[in-house]
């Protein structure tokens, strides 16, 4: 029998999709507060997520992506590649199977593809062994923005 | 590997848009004159750009409409040099986002003044315009400063 799943919580935002009406633009508002919702439903906070996915359309929305769901300060997400820290081995590991720009961000499915990756993941079932990420709450994070980052959805998964 | 088969549509999808602009047609009669006006939620106070005829703040469809002079000041703005295929015969364009002296921000491509000119905090002013081909636009253009030299004494 397969091992089970769970979604523990999803949140999901929206902000407003014309850039000039956005006070900050350096971060996703919509992000955020889907961040805010997942975790306050799941009674996690982000040092509890074992490993993430998050929506990398493009380099920035990744870094911007590390801050939005709290795994750093603002502005602290750079040094977080640079220093390892998303990685295996690392404080949170962020997009082991390449992310959204290793197969071409096809939108829609790329939503999938993450609960898939975090799936194997939990179940540690990952292969190559290298792209294992450590299991401590066996809890994981996926996250997903869609149109101009009007919009996302933070779904915690935990085995 | 054999090379992959696909199969081509032989009809292509024309895409046109129109919008309906009835509750908002002063503004679009207005940058014809060369003027900007926008709307001023007379509930809660809010100006919206480009104008609305429902305020989405507070949901009133009571609107004064206010002719915006334009001035402001750059927050952010980046160079498009990719784009979109509809805009492939565009040179790269420069889009900004200033902060207009009414209050209200506003989102414009940003002409006459050259990448490497362009600074946070600038001092444009957005202009109603009407394109070659009989469209009507906005942008923001650089603001002359007059600037007094102080001399030394």
């Amino acid at each position: 029998m397969e091992v089970p799943v769970w979604i523990e919580a999803i949140g999901y935002s929206s902000d407003t999709a014309n850039l000039s009406k956005r006070e900050d633009y350096l971060g996703l508002v919509s992000s955020l507060k889907a961040a805010r919702t997942a975790y306050k439903v799941a009674g996690i906070e982000p040092k509890d997520v074992d490993v993430a996915s998050v929506h990398d359309c493009f380099t920035i929305a990744e870094i911007m992506a590390y801050e939005d769901l709290g795994f750093c300060r603002k502005g602290k997400g750079a040094s977080m590649i640079r220093e390892g820290e998303t990685e295996v081995g690392g404080r949170i590991p962020v997009n082991i199977d390449g992310g959204l720009k290793a197969k071409g961000h096809p939108i829609g499915t790329t939503g999938i593809s993450m609960l898939a990756e975090l799936t194997k993941q939990l179940r540690e079932e990952v292969k190559p062994h290298r792209r294992q990420a450590q299991m401590k709450n066996y809890t994981a994070l996926a996250h997903n923005t869609g149109g101009i980052g009007h919009y996302s959805y933070v779904s915690i998964l935990r085995r | 590997m054999d090379k992959p088969l696909s199969l081509k549509s032989n009809r292509t999808l024309h895409i046109t848009y129109n919008l309906p602009i009835n509750r908002t047609s002063k503004f679009w009669v207005g940058l014809k004159e060369g003027k900007i006006y926008v709307t001023k939620c007379e509930k809660c106070g809010r100006i919206h750009f480009p104008p609305v005829a429902d305020c989405g703040d507070c949901g009133s469809s009571n609107m004064k409409w206010v002719e915006l002079d334009g001035e402001g000041e750059i927050e952010t703005f980046t160079q498009v040099i990719v784009k979109p295929p509809s805009f492939s015969k565009e040179p790269s364009y420069i889009v900004a986002i200033a902060r207009l002296k009414e209050g209200v921000k506003a989102l414009a491509w940003l002409t006459g003044v050259k990448r490497e000119d362009v600074r946070l905090g600038m001092k444009v002013k957005l202009v109603a315009k009407v394109t070659s081909d009989g469209r009507v636009a906005y942008e923001f253009v650089p603001l002359q400063q007059t600037k007094v030299k102080i001399n030394d004494w």
